[in-house]
């Protein structure tokens, strides 16, 4: 397994970004390969990939799409689950598609991701455990660097 | 509802799934379905080569699915920044 390291830049004022915003990582997101292949080899357009950002949240045990995100990309559903929320259990639907992790030159592949309303949060998606427990992630404070290996 | 169909072709059929293709995946198209794999991307392969790129179920075949947690989107704890 690669190690890929990320160090990101100082926010302007000085401080650490994994201090200031988390593990924040800038991302495209994208029609999952095999989806891509279907609509190539049908000679159907394949969406183009939408940037933004990623949070990395080990709290998470599913990973993320914002919602709108998924309707841009066409991304068609391919289940439901229930994802406990603070006014109770609610249902929201699966996606397949994938992640690109653009300082690690990473591609993270998500055949049932969850959308969710990540409006007016800075970010289009999050990565839960359900990807991260396939590789190794390291945070290294006091070197303000986030360590990948998958 | 989207998959409506589909679940229910899944819940009528979980019990007798579960005696003998218990953790595998399941792909569903309406009352279609393609088979059971070992990785929920074989059976999406096997869905989009059946059926395309049209909404269709994967499902493992477990009888009751954890519940999914993001707490800090749904209590509202994220600060990414701006």
């Amino acid at each position: 397994m690669p190690v890929l390291n990320w160090h990101p830049p100082l926010l302007p004022g000085g401080q650490q970004v994994l201090a200031e915003r988390g593990p924040r990582v800038p991302v495209q997101v994208s029609v999952h390969p095999k989806v891509q292949e279907t609509l190539t080899s049908t000679g159907q357009a394949v969406p183009s990939s939408i940037g933004g950002f990623a949070l990395i949240d080990t709290g998470a045990t599913i990973t993320s799409i914002d919602q709108n995100a998924a309707l841009r990309l066409g991304l068609q559903v391919v289940g439901q689950r229930t994802v406990g929320t603070a006014a109770g259990p609610s249902e929201r639907f699966l996606y397949p598609f994938s992640v690109r992790l653009l300082p690690f030159g990473l591609d993270l592949h998500c055949v049932s991701g969850m959308g969710v309303d990540l409006s007016g949060q800075n970010i289009i998606a999050l990565i839960g455990m359900d990807l991260l427990h396939q590789g190794v992630l390291t945070i290294n404070g006091p070197m303000g660097a986030l360590t990948l290996s998958f | 509802m989207a998959l409506e169909a589909e679940i229910k072709v899944f819940n009528e059929n979980i019990e007798e799934w579960l005696k003998h293709h218990s953790g595998k995946f399941v792909a569903i198209h309406r009352s279609d379905i393609s088979g059971f794999f070992d990785d929920a991307e074989a059976a999406l392969v096997s869905g989009l080569e059946n059926w395309g790129n049209v909404p269709f179920l994967i499902r493992r075949v477990i009888r009751e699915e954890p519940i999914a947690q993001i707490p800090a989107l749904f209590l509202g704890l994220i600060h990414a920044g701006a």
